[in-house]
């Protein structure tokens, strides 16, 4: 996995861009009159780039170390990219996200990769965008029939040469040049980035090809999501008002919080732990209601911690595997709305 | 392996840490917010409907959620929206008393229907002159992108597609974890429920 180089490679990137950039604003007098859209002094936005001399542009388009079209995984990588981003892939998405983008806007170091990177493309994009909208209609039709990798702009950059002098960013061959259309561009393949990063995150979406179909995967998705908090929450209402709601407090929150299973070892620990509150026989009767469950395999501690690697190994929700008699469904599978739904009728 | 690695979202692995947290967090919160519900609700919990309570988990759940997420977010500039939307309709939904917030919910359905049904008559005006193909697409993920507005808490605030899809992605990885936490807490109050009445039972015998 190439994890290791794009959180070192971006930073060097952006550490170049930057260079690059101070004497760019300084000629960017000159692209003044093309590139007025957004703030053109705000470092490393996208009208600087217009400032550029040529070779400097086609050097800070391409990306640095082609990355492949396709995408693997957004996920794999490394702890070291921890600093306690946004969600779990986040700066990682925005790498992927800035690689793919038409401009690679002068991004610094990962730890806060998101902030710069959006509001200057974002900022100059929506004033393209606003003037464009009404009017690029074609353009954007012809976009759309050409690719979209970075690596077609050297094709692009032969076929334009003849356009003025400092219009230096390289569109692709046989489009508009104007910086409406650019920005119409980039926004486009901002777009088509995140919805690469979601059609990873969102199971069954990677042999779906077409935006709009996508996009019906991901509303089933989110909206099977939020259908089974609604399940689980009535589950656990119906189960509420026999017990004693502060008592099951104090069970849940014995080892601070740490609910087991979040983490394979602490769940060892938990259920070493309160299942002496509990009672032997009543791990014993639990064996008996639940096989798979992971609290069942208190009546052979011993062979618990077999059990948890064997399980650890290849289910990442253990809980969600571990018993398909009650719950039978499954965070990869989508299509498990009515096996919960029938479930709660029986148990009712 | 062994480790943290019972992510919520089965393709991120490096992320199981960052979600351990968060899930400890909901859980908390969760609970205390289910805890305050019980303790000051007008009615005690044995006396509301089941739809009632259900309503009431279900909104804690996401309030908890909501509560728990920016935690990570105001560390890294903190751009996800949904979470004040969640919290906005629940401050305004509790703030008033429960029959408000059904026709809170009727009103955001009615603004919806009604920009959709503006959509529409601006489509069948269009649909005179061509109806190429690029133009069908477009339209279809036009109206996939409101419908997915629709959904996401929050989505229906001035945003571009491009933040709406990086909202979408930053609450579905948060909603998978919070129906892992929901359901461990489901199978852990069947336990505890389970214990009680067995171990009663057992006592009599």
């Amino acid at each position: 996995m190439r994890h290791a180089s794009p959180p070192q490679e971006l930073p060097a990137a952006g550490g170049e861009i930057q260079a690059a950039l101070a004497p760019a604003t300084s000629s960017s007098a000159r692209a003044g009159a093309r590139g007025g859209g957004g703030g053109g002094g705000g470092g490393g936005s996208f009208t600087a780039l217009l400032g550029l001399p040529t070779s400097q542009a086609i050097e800070l388009l391409l990306p640095r170390t082609a990355p492949p079209p396709a995408l693997a995984l957004a996920p794999a990588p490394a702890p070291a990219a921890a600093p306690a981003p946004a969600f779990p892939s986040d700066p990682h998405l925005v790498d992927r996200a800035a690689r793919f983008s038409t401009f690679a806007p002068p991004s610094p170091s990962s730890p806060s990769p998101a902030p710069p990177p959006p509001p200057p493309p974002a900022a100059a994009a929506n004033a393209g965008k606003r003037k464009a909208d009404t009017v690029d209609r074609a353009s954007k039709g012809k976009a759309a029939k050409k690719g979209k990798t970075a690596e077609e702009k050297p094709a692009g950059g032969d076929g334009d040469d003849e356009k003025p002098a400092y219009v230096h960013v390289r569109a692709r061959r046989g489009q508009a040049t104007d910086s409406h259309s650019l920005a119409e561009r980039a926004r486009r393949e901002k777009i088509n980035a995140r919805m690469e990063l979601l059609k990873e995150l969102v199971p069954g979406c990677s042999k779906v090809s077409g935006t709009a179909l996508v996009l019906d995967e991901i509303i089933n998705h989110v909206q099977s999501l939020q259908r089974q908090v609604e399940y689980l929450s009535m589950r656990l209402a119906a189960v509420n008002p026999r017990v004693d709601f502060g008592g099951l407090d104090s069970f849940l929150t014995t080892e601070c919080g740490r609910i087991a299973g979040f983490n394979c070892k602490n769940g060892i620990d938990l259920e070493q732990v309160t299942w002496p509150e509990m009672g032997v026989h009543g791990a014993r009767q639990l064996m008996q209601l639940q096989q798979q469950f992971w609290h069942g395999d208190l009546a052979h501690p011993h062979q618990v911690a077999s059990q948890w690697e064997k399980r650890g190994d290849g289910h990442p929700p253990v809980f969600s595997n571990s018993n398909p008699s009650l719950f039978g469904y499954d965070l990869t599978s989508s299509g498990t709305q009515q096996t919960p739904a029938t479930k709660l009728k029986t148990e009712l | 392996m062994r480790g943290p690695n019972n992510a919520a979202s089965s393709s991120t692995s490096k992320g199981g840490g960052a979600m351990a947290a968060f899930k400890q967090d909901l859980l908390r919160n969760l609970l205390l917010g289910l805890r305050a519900r019980t303790a000051e609700a007008a009615c005690p919990f044995d006396a509301m409907s089941l739809q009632e309570r259900k309503r009431a988990v279900k909104c804690s759940a996401d309030v908890a959620m909501a509560a728990a997420a920016p935690r990570r977010a105001s560390a890294t500039g903190g751009r996800a929206r949904w979470p004040k939307a969640i919290l906005a309709a629940a401050a305004a939904a509790s703030s008033s008393s429960h029959s408000p917030s059904g026709t809170c919910k009727v009103r955001k359905s009615a603004c919806k229907c009604k920009r959709v049904a503006r959509r529409r008559v601006d489509a069948k005006r269009i649909r005179g002159y061509a109806a190429a193909s690029c133009d069908v697409a477009r339209r279809l993920v036009r109206r996939r992108t409101m419908a997915l507005r629709k959904v996401i808490p929050g989505g229906n605030a001035a945003m571009d597609d491009a933040a709406l899809l990086r909202e979408t992605m930053d609450y579905v990885v948060h909603l998978r974890a919070q129906v892992d936490v929901l359901r461990r807490i489901s199978a852990a109050v069947q336990i505890s429920t389970s214990l009680r009445d067995p171990s009663q039972s057992m006592a009599q015998l």
